[in-house]
């Protein structure tokens, strides 16, 4: 078993569901995200980030509009879809799930 | 001086150093040509990531600072992270094989203060080593009862070794275990950085063909050099280890003599280590002189040490302020060490002689008998020398004997007396007396017969001392005396030769002439 791949799968899918969830408060640019993301140690290189955002939105979940900044140029605002809250919803229930079932085997 | 170029990068204008520009252009190069499998949603995260590459170089920009350096660069590349970082599902094995022998490759020696109790070096160390921290920590503690040098050894690594901060620095703590395939790896991985050196050196089809034939030489080249090179940094490290580390116990031995703390602690043929503090002009001074002694032989040895560890575990910091400071520190002390040294020695050839007389009752006595008493029966003597100087050091009474010297002079007139000379050198002007009264030296008179001690005593302690004793018997003109044979071996040189060996005169009624010389009785 590689371990390595299966941490990088396991916080992969972590990381696309808690995007869905910071996206669900409101909608926000990368560095909002990048930020949130780093303060709870889910990210280790800011890199990461972009390459799962553009996957969302290609699969329909996010969708972005350009936004006129006060310093510097428009920055690119990302927001959840119908299809991207659909998905969170399935997601939080299977996370609940997951939690709950890993919680009662590990306390058995 | 440093040239500047003027990129635009998400819509920002830069001013960026030419060093710092070929290392972004190169990280740039190296997204593009990984997301490039991706097509225009590739294009996509390259584009998003200059755009936050831009964010953070503006912030990195300040009205004193206009241009973009290499560190800036690095830094930025650091907090971005590379491609091989990066969590993503393109070819899982592939990256995250990559993603190991990069990490092995810059793997660092860093504590880890989330798992350590202490400093969390016992912890680093078993990250940098892959084994349980328990038997570091235990090894740490064996090597405690070796006058504590596991404790020093700990306390300097927790100074020198950074603690692991960012996440970042929380996973190159840790790294693959060291096998026979993974030094493989890692030596063709670093093969594959000189080789993409050279690739960027030319991109002409002349020097392409000439790369290829140089390929197969490089290989083979880089594969025993990488070794070699390799192996002799570890050598020199570990070198500069081993040499610091028998200092630093030199010195903690020297410094337990110094201040007496175990005074059971024989060194020195059975002598304790001397109290040197009686050689300088105050205890005050003698601290100093200690300290800055001890200063400057620990700067070295801590240097060295320091040095080593950074040699073998590759940590690449760098603190020229505290390179100045120790430096300047280190020059200050050996100026204050010497001029101490040169003080106090001005001093330390003084010696002091102090005369004592007695007179002999002669009671009209027709002979005055001289007789020597050995003093040093019974006390278990050992003799010591060094080089040429004769040590008679008792045990027992922790003392040093050394014999007397014994002349026979007329006195020039009818009294009769011993007059006992006692001599330090070695001692500064202040502490003469002292060290003139911890000189014993005893005789006594029975009716007609003098006995005299062979022996003077010292102190064990003030062997450096090269105490004498010079007894004057002065003896009246006309006056009949006595010498014993045991006597000869006190005499005084010129004495000794005219009186024992030639004329046999020991036991004998003698005088003593107005010139000097013992003459038989007429």
């Amino acid at each position: 078993m590689d371990l390595e791949n299966v941490k990088a799968q396991m916080r992969k899918g972590v990381l696309e569901f808690c995007i869905l969830s910071l996206l669900s408060k409101g909608d926000a640019y990368a560095t909002d995200l990048l930020n949130k993301l780093k303060e709870s140690e889910l990210i280790v290189v800011e890199g990461t980030l972009y390459p799962l955002l553009t996957r969302q939105k290609n699969a329909g979940l996010l969708s972005y509009r350009w936004e006129e900044s006060t310093q510097g140029p428009p920055r690119k605002y990302y927001a959840l879809t119908e299809k991207g809250r659909e998905v969170l919803k399935e997601l939080q229930a299977s996370w609940k799930g997951l939690i709950d079932s890993v919680a009662s085997l590990v306390n058995q | 001086m440093k040239k500047t170029l003027q990129i635009n990068l998400g819509g920002r204008h830069f001013h960026i150093d030419e060093d710092g520009y070929s290392k972004l252009n190169h990280y740039l190069d190296s997204l593009k040509s990984h997301f490039s499998s991706e097509g225009e949603s590739g294009k996509e995260i390259v584009e998003d990531i200059e755009q936050r590459i831009a964010e953070l170089l503006e912030n990195r920009i300040t009205p004193v600072k206009q241009a973009i350096s290499l560190e800036d660069v690095q830094e930025i590349i650091g907090i971005l992270g590379r491609v091989e970082d990066f969590v993503y599902d393109g070819q899982p094995d592939e990256a995250s094989k990559q993603n190991q022998t990069d990490r092995r490759d810059q793997r660092r020696f860093f504590r880890d203060s989330e798992r350590g109790y202490l400093g969390g070096v016992s912890a680093g160390l078993g990250e940098y080593f892959n084994i349980d921290p328990i038997w570091i920590r235990l090894a740490f503690i064996a090597l405690c009862f070796l006058k504590g040098l596991g404790l020093l050894i700990y306390v300097i690594l927790w100074i020198v070794v950074p603690k692991a901060r960012t996440t970042a620095e929380k996973l190159q703590m840790k790294g693959m275990p060291v096998t026979l395939s993974t030094i493989k790896e890692s030596v063709n991985a670093e093969y594959d950085k000189v080789k993409s050196g050279f690739n960027t050196m030319g991109t002409s089809s002349a020097a392409e063909r000439t790369r290829n034939a140089f390929e197969h030489i490089m290989r083979a080249i880089g594969l025993v050099f990488v070794a070699f090179f390799k192996f002799l940094i570890a050598f020199v490290g570990i070198l500069f280890l081993v040499i610091g580390s028998v200092f630093l116990a030199g010195l903690v031995i020297l410094m337990l003599g110094f201040s007496n703390i175990l005074t059971h602690f024989h060194i020195w043929n059975g002598f304790d280590m001397p109290d040197l503090s009686h050689l300088f002009a105050s205890s005050g001074q003698y601290y100093l002189v200690a300290i800055s002694f001890v200063i400057l032989v620990l700067i070295p040895i801590v240097a060295l040490i320091y040095g080593g560890i950074k040699i073998l575990f590759n940590i690449k910091t760098k603190h020229p302020m505290l390179r100045a400071f120790v430096l300047t520190a280190w020059i200050l002390d050996l100026i204050l060490f010497v001029s101490l040294i040169i003080i106090n020695s001005t001093n330390y050839a003084v010696g002091a002689t102090g005369i004592n007389s007695e007179t002999i009752k002669t009671n009209k006595y027709p002979r005055i008998y001289v007789d020597v008493r050995d003093n040093t029966e019974n006390k278990k003597i050992t003799r010591y020398s060094v080089f040429d100087l004769k040590f008679n050091y008792s045990e027992r009474d922790e003392s040093l004997f050394s014999k007397a010297d014994l002349r026979v002079l007329p006195s020039g007139d009818d009294k009769m007396d011993l007059t006992v000379e006692r001599e330090v050198k070695n001692v500064g002007l202040k502490n003469s007396q002292r060290y003139l009264d911890r000189i014993e030296y005893d005789w006594e008179q029975d009716d007609s017969v003098l006995y005299l001690n062979e022996y003077f005593s010292t102190d064990g302690d003030d062997f450096w001392l090269f105490a004498d004793l010079d007894l004057k018997l002065r003896v009246p003109e006309g006056q009949v005396i006595v010498l014993s044979p045991k006597v000869c071996d006190m005499l005084h040189e010129d004495q000794r030769h005219s009186f024992c060996a030639e004329d046999q005169l020991s036991g004998k009624n003698v005088i003593v002439t107005a010139d000097g010389a013992l003459m038989p009785e007429k």
